[in-house]
């Protein structure tokens, strides 16, 4: 079994972000999908799941509605707000310039 | 920005929702919880292993909503609020606890306000009604003694005021003062402190009258300057305030002057020290020689100058050197024309209240004092906060263990500690405003609860909350979660702790009792030095009167004095009366006045060689009144003070020693009236040798008397004198004393009536109160150790109750161990005893040597309070060891 790494600072907002962006999820589903997604290779806790929920939602590019579940429980969704879309935008485009230099530079060597 | 906005308006909207953002949250992840459970479930758990398996990867809610709690935006002001709120619950769970920190910080912070408002009042607190101080400078032509590099300023004429305007280009201004006692009808006959000064002065200084008016350049005049301004304290005193008195006229001396004008409230020009209210009146410079008696304090043969204080304001870009050399060739001029053979310089100064030299050990000495205090009540505190740790180890140890940081829990205690700092400066306010009321009565320096006293009282609350918490705090979270829970805690203290304990005690004994053995000792070495010989200060009336300011003619002063001693002698209760010359006895640091300076020539001394001793005209039984011994020949008898002119003399030891060397009796003397010529000098022969009247010091030097010489006959007109009676109780002679004035001449004014005592108290006012004050701060911090002392050695045996009982129990006799129990607690208490007396000794020599003490380091001022200390760690170590011995054994073993 491969050891699984801490997600990186500030990308789990990112990636959830990316998540809400489609639909909007309550914390279990979330957390389901960043599983699915990451293919289990970053090591996400309802531990740092929550307080990432919390900054999004205080930096107003989430915002969260009480709403009954599919398994009919009431639960916590987060959807994505304008200002999260931009948000998402701006994050993306830094992240691809990113990796794309760090690529170059890592093939280059 | 729309980020912040956003973060902005969830603060707001949470702490609005206050504990419901919290339930919201906690209903979220538990719904998370169920959603998982729920899964797990679904894909073929049992429902007890998906409860185990979601929650532990959970991790435990209480652990997600902190770490939640913790990214939001303002999480520090929430904790703050939570660690605050728990903290005052806390605190007031144990109101007993609570208040023995808070009342020792609070003495202790009270004490460290109190003396940096005290270094505020007189370092940084302008003079009152003075405009820019900074450019203020102090102008003084100064003569030098040869051997040492002391300066005296030297006495000038009004002519040399003008020439020094004339050349001083670099000021902008400069004006002249002196100062004088003057009676006054306003209309009751009073004396009143005067100022004569320039016409310019109240310019030169920016100052303007807070009703009417201030001097006009024309009353530099002779002919204009009736007029005068007076104090706002005299306005208030003697005018009720009232607005109208402008115009009035009042008799100062045998003038008469028009008020035009009340300075502003506290003003006192820029001669305000820490022992004198400053002037009550203002007169132009033009009516000083009508005003004022001579207050020359030069030694040296007679000229007809006076002592001129010049102050100056600096123009835009000056220098002092600038000014200096400006002013340096008047002073040479001054020494060439009036015949002075030492070194003349000129010098300027900035203006302060006090000068910096003279200033820095007394603000180093009350800063280090109330610091002392401060440190005595955090090691209080910090005790008290470790005592009540451990009786908290428990608590802190179940917080731990579910969750809760080390460095949160020490936030928590600090949080507490400085709960309790900020109640303590809270309370120490008003009394440090309350004991600053009593001090400013006084010391005349203004010293108010300003922004910079204010200040540092946030300040020194905050570092005594971190001096006094910090290591408690550390202490008491270091332990491992589960010693908290076993039996181990049952002991109470682990051996660093009691270690730590100790080593407190040791220091907290030793600086209290160096403190107060210090400030003990200092009391004793300042009152100790008053008068060793002659009559005790207490029974020393003296009464001083000007009868030149009324301007009556020389035979009736003569009468007045003739009848006042007549009559005061046949007052019940006084022994001798005698007249003489104000400082013809003592000069109390004020030189020699110009009335009482004889000059003496011995038989080969030249004209110009005469000497000028302190003394002059003894009317009356003045010897006996002072109760000097006669040492060799005899006192004056009546037949020498019936000559008009004086042929026989009586000196002091000094004058026998230093300037006769010995051979005093039968010498014979020339002597004169100050002014006169030698060939106007009467021949004296000494008949008696005296005792020297030692004069009050607090400086260095050993005491000293200056030599004198008296004389049964006056050389010129005596007008103004001092009357000293020996009663035997000044203080109901005092008004009798009045009434006899009163009756022979209502318009006499009696400048000063009081017994010697309180003379040297009111001189000596500001050493007294430092003094005092020294004292007081260590019967504070007496107080502060005894209480801490106390509570800290009770704690240590009442935490060993336990282990008393079961020693009980197991047959160990009573007295074993109470000689345990109080060995414990003596070994420290004698080692910071012997600390602390070796200090006070310490400090016993330096005060010695500062202000000479007669009999040197006091034991009884170190005994004393050794001896209460030890008694209250006796009763503090003895009382719950006692009440150990009577637990009950199973009650106990039950508890635990």
């Amino acid at each position: 079994m491969t050891a699984r790494k801490d997600v990186p600072q500030g990308t789990l907002d990112l990636l959830i972000l990316r998540i809400i962006a489609r639909e909007p999820l309550h914390g279990w589903g979330i957390m389901q999908r960043l599983r699915q997604l990451t293919e289990q290779v970053f090591q996400v806790t309802p531990g740092s799941l929550f307080p990432a929920l919390q900054r999004l939602e205080e930096s107003g590019w989430a915002e969260g509605s009480w709403d009954t579940s599919e398994n009919n429980r009431r639960a916590k969704y987060y959807a994505i707000t304008k200002a999260g879309r931009r948000q998402l935008a701006r994050e993306e485009q830094h992240w691809k310039a990113i990796t794309i230099a760090v690529a170059r530079v890592l093939e280059g060597a | 920005m729309s980020t912040w906005w956003s973060r902005l308006k969830a603060l707001t909207r949470r702490l609005a929702a206050g504990e419901k953002a919290d339930r919201a949250l906690d209903e979220e992840i538990q719904a998370y919880l169920r959603e998982d459970i729920d899964a797990r479930i679904r894909s073929g758990d049992s429902l007890e292993e998906a409860r185990r398996a979601a929650r532990a990867e959970l991790g435990g809610v209480e652990q997600v909503k902190e770490r939640v709690r913790d990214v939001r935006t303002g999480a520090w002001l929430d904790a703050l609020v939570q660690d605050a709120r728990y903290g005052v619950r806390t605190l007031l769970k144990t109101p007993d606890y609570s208040l023995a920190v808070v009342g020792s910080l609070s003495l202790g912070i009270a004490s460290v306000i109190a003396a940096v408002a005290f270094a505020n009042g007189i370092t940084f607190r302008p003079f009152p009604g003075v405009r820019d101080q900074r450019e203020l400078v102090d102008v003084r032509l100064e003569e030098c003694a040869r051997s040492h590099s002391g300066c005296i300023p030297m006495d000038t004429r009004h002519e040399d005021y003008l020439a020094l305007r004339e050349a001083a280009t670099d000021l902008q201004g400069i004006a002249a003062s002196t100062a004088t006692t003057v009676a006054a009808a306003l209309p009751h006959p009073r004396p009143l402190s005067a100022s004569l000064v320039t016409a310019n002065y109240f310019d030169v200084l920016g100052t303007t009258a807070a009703v009417g008016r201030t001097f006009a350049p024309e009353e530099a005049n002779l002919d204009r300057a009736g007029v005068a301004v007076i104090a706002h304290r005299l306005w208030m005193r003697e005018f009720e305030a009232d607005p109208t008195v402008l115009g009035r006229a009042i008799r100062v001396a045998d003038q008469d002057v028009v008020i035009i004008g009340v300075a502003p409230q506290r003003f006192a020009g820029v001669d305000l020290r820490i022992d004198r209210s400053g002037p009550d009146i203002w007169l132009p410079m033009p009516l000083v020689d009508r005003v004022a008696n001579a207050t020359a304090v030069s030694d040296d043969p007679p000229t007809g100058d006076r002592y001129f204080r010049y102050i100056g304001r600096l123009a835009q870009g000056s220098s002092f050197e600038q000014v200096r050399a400006q002013a340096d060739p008047i002073a040479q001029h001054i020494t060439a024309r009036n015949g002075i053979r030492r070194p003349v310089r000129a010098a300027v100064r900035p203006v302060r209240m006090y000068p910096r030299d003279e200033l820095a050990p007394i603000i180093a000495l009350v800063l280090a004092v109330g610091s002392i205090v401060l440190v005595i009540a955090c090691v209080n505190a910090a005790n008290l906060l470790l005592a009540r740790g451990s009786a908290r180890q428990h608590e802190i140890a179940i917080r731990i263990a579910i969750g809760a940081s080390r460095r949160r829990i020490i936030r928590q205690l600090l949080t507490e500690s400085l709960l309790l700092a900020l109640t303590a400066a809270v309370l120490a306010v008003p009394l440090v405003w309350w004991s600053l009321r009593i001090a400013s009565g006084y010391l005349i320096v203004p010293m108010p609860l300003d922004l910079t006293v204010l200040a540092a009282t946030v300040i020194v609350a905050g570092a005594s909350a971190v001096a006094c918490g910090l290591a408690p705090a550390f202490r008491i979270t270091a332990h491992a979660p589960a010693a908290a829970f076993g039996p181990a805690q049952a002991t109470g203290a682990t051996r660093a702790q009691t270690r730590g304990r100790r080593a407190i005690l040791v220091v907290q004994v030793a600086l209290s009792l160096g403190l107060l053995a210090g400030g003990v000792q200092l009391v004793t070495a300042l009152s100790a030095l008053h008068r060793s010989s002659g009559t005790p200060p207490d029974r020393l009336l003296i009464a001083s009167f000007d009868l030149k300011q009324l301007n009556v003619r020389e035979a009736d002063a003569e009468t007045f004095y003739a009848q006042l001693l007549a009559r005061v002698s046949r007052l019940p209760g006084v022994q001798a009366a005698g007249l003489a010359p104000a400082r013809a006895v003592w000069t109390f640091h004020r030189g020699k006045g110009r009335d009482n300076s004889v000059v003496v020539w011995r038989p080969a001394d030249g004209p110009r060689e005469g000497t000028v001793p302190l003394g002059g005209y003894a009317a009356g039984h003045l010897i006996e009144a002072l109760g000097l011994q006669v040492l060799q020949g005899r006192s004056f008898t009546d037949d020498d003070r019936r000559a008009s002119r004086p042929q026989v003399a009586v000196v002091n030891r000094p004058f026998a020693d230093q300037i006769l060397e010995g051979q005093a009796l039968g010498a014979t003397l020339r002597v004169a009236a100050r002014g006169q010529p030698y060939t106007a000098a009467t021949e004296v022969r000494v008949v008696g040798v005296i005792e020297a009247a030692q004069e009050p010091s607090y400086v260095r030097d050993p005491p000293y008397a200056v030599p004198t010489i008296y004389l049964p006959a006056p050389l010129e007109p005596a007008y103004a004198l001092a009357l000293y009676l020996r009663a035997n109780e000044s203080a109901a002679v005092a008004p009798l004393v009045r009434d006899v004035v009163r009756q022979i001449d209502p318009r006499v004014p009696i400048l000063q009536l009081e017994s010697l005592a309180q003379a040297d108290e009111r001189i000596f006012l500001a050493e007294n109160t430092l003094a005092r004050a020294t004292a007081i701060l260590g019967l504070i911090a007496l107080f502060l150790a005894t209480w801490g002392l106390y509570g800290v050695v009770s704690y240590m045996v009442t935490l060993r109750s336990r282990e008393i009982a079961v020693r009980l129990a197991l047959g160990a006799r009573p007295s074993t161990i109470l000689r345990m129990v109080l060995s414990n607690a003596m070994t420290p208490a004698a080692l910071g005893a012997a600390v602390g007396a070796a200090a006070a000794i310490v400090i016993g020599r330096v005060i010695q040597s500062e202000v000479h003490a007669p009999g040197g380091v006091n034991p009884a001022a170190i005994a004393w309070p050794a001896a209460g200390m030890i008694a209250v760690m006796l009763a503090a170590s003895a009382l719950p060891a006692a009440r150990a011995g009577r637990v009950n054994l199973l009650q106990l073993l039950k508890e635990n």
